[in-house]
């Protein structure tokens, strides 16, 4: 009953908008925001965000610093490892959702022509970011001693971490890739279509930017493919 | 499959961490496993066979219904 009701819901909304778009489209209302108008304030917050996301990198890395230091036992130790596992994960996003922001910023300041400022500020934090990114993988060194953990200049390192992750981190590791892979490939198509909605609405071409996603999809799944074919 | 990996740990006084680091695996992993959310491999439930010194039937078991 609940699938009945979810995809009900979905299909109601998916025929409005797609009535909509279909509409303007053919009854030729040319829908021309001015995204300019929208870039400083855009600009602004992407900023806050930054700034946000430095002082969670901040308090987490405290976090960790602090558990470490204490000397406990027992349950204690297990809850403390825990606390450290998730504060790691929480920076692991914080310098890696730092990098898109930064990257969000700087494009939004060349292509809008905004000020100065938010260029440096952009360039700033992408510095920053990388250091934390940096100082987040040196800290798992401090979590884990007993650990074989790979050099962060290994030019293999993303490989050597899977190889020194034991089965249960593997399993978790599959998990989380397995999911994300199944929505980044849905996000895609839902943004092949918002594109192509933008383009036909605005008359701003997004060709190019729609090739692009094909062309990430279509690598990605032949890259899978081509791993998985190996292993008959 | 079930475990009696937890009831185990507390008879021989050792926490998650000492587990993990005495059979040289994560303590997620021993996490995963007394929460029967992962089944162990062959050489996981071996080492920590050993770290009990017991045998591998004793701490993982199956119902009779997962072996039909």
């Amino acid at each position: 009953m609940k699938t009945f009701f979810q995809l009900a819901i979905r299909f109601v909304i998916g025929g409005a908008v797609g009535y909509t778009f279909i509409y303007v489209y053919l009854n030729d209302i040319l829908i021309l925001p001015d995204l300019y108008e929208f870039a400083f304030p855009a600009a602004l917050l992407l900023t806050v965000i930054l700034i946000g996301l430095m002082t969670w990198w901040s308090v987490r890395y405290r976090t960790i610093r602090k558990v470490i230091q204490q000397p406990l036992t027992g349950e204690a130790e297990d809850e403390a490892e825990g606390v450290m596992y998730r504060a790691y994960s929480d920076n692991s996003l914080s310098t890696t959702l730092m990098l898109f922001i930064c990257l969000g910023l700087m494009s939004l300041t060349l292509l809008t022509e905004q000020s100065f400022w938010f260029l440096s500020v952009s360039l700033i934090t992408l510095l920053v970011s990388f250091i934390m990114s940096h100082l987040t993988q040196r800290q798992l060194y401090i979590m884990y001693p007993e650990r074989n953990l790979p050099k962060t200049n290994d030019p293999d390192y993303a490989q050597r971490l899977l190889d020194v992750s034991d089965d249960g981190e593997k399993h978790v590791i599959l998990q989380g890739l397995y999911k994300t892979n199944i929505s980044t490939m849905s996000l895609f198509l839902v943004a092949i279509i918002v594109l192509l909605l933008y383009s036909m609405v605005t008359g701003n071409s997004q060709l190019f930017a729609i090739f692009i996603v094909i062309c990430i999809m279509a690598f990605t799944n032949i890259q899978y493919i081509r791993i998985v074919r190996a292993k008959n | 499959m079930k475990t009696k990996l937890k009831e185990l740990r507390a008879r021989h006084g050792i926490n998650q961490t000492e587990l993990a680091r005495r059979a040289k695996i994560s303590r997620q992993t021993v996490s995963l496993i007394e929460r029967e959310e992962f089944m162990p491999s062959l050489l996981i439930a071996v080492k920590i066979a050993r770290v009990f010194d017991e045998k591998i039937e004793d701490i993982f078991y199956f119902e009779e219904e997962e072996l039909q």
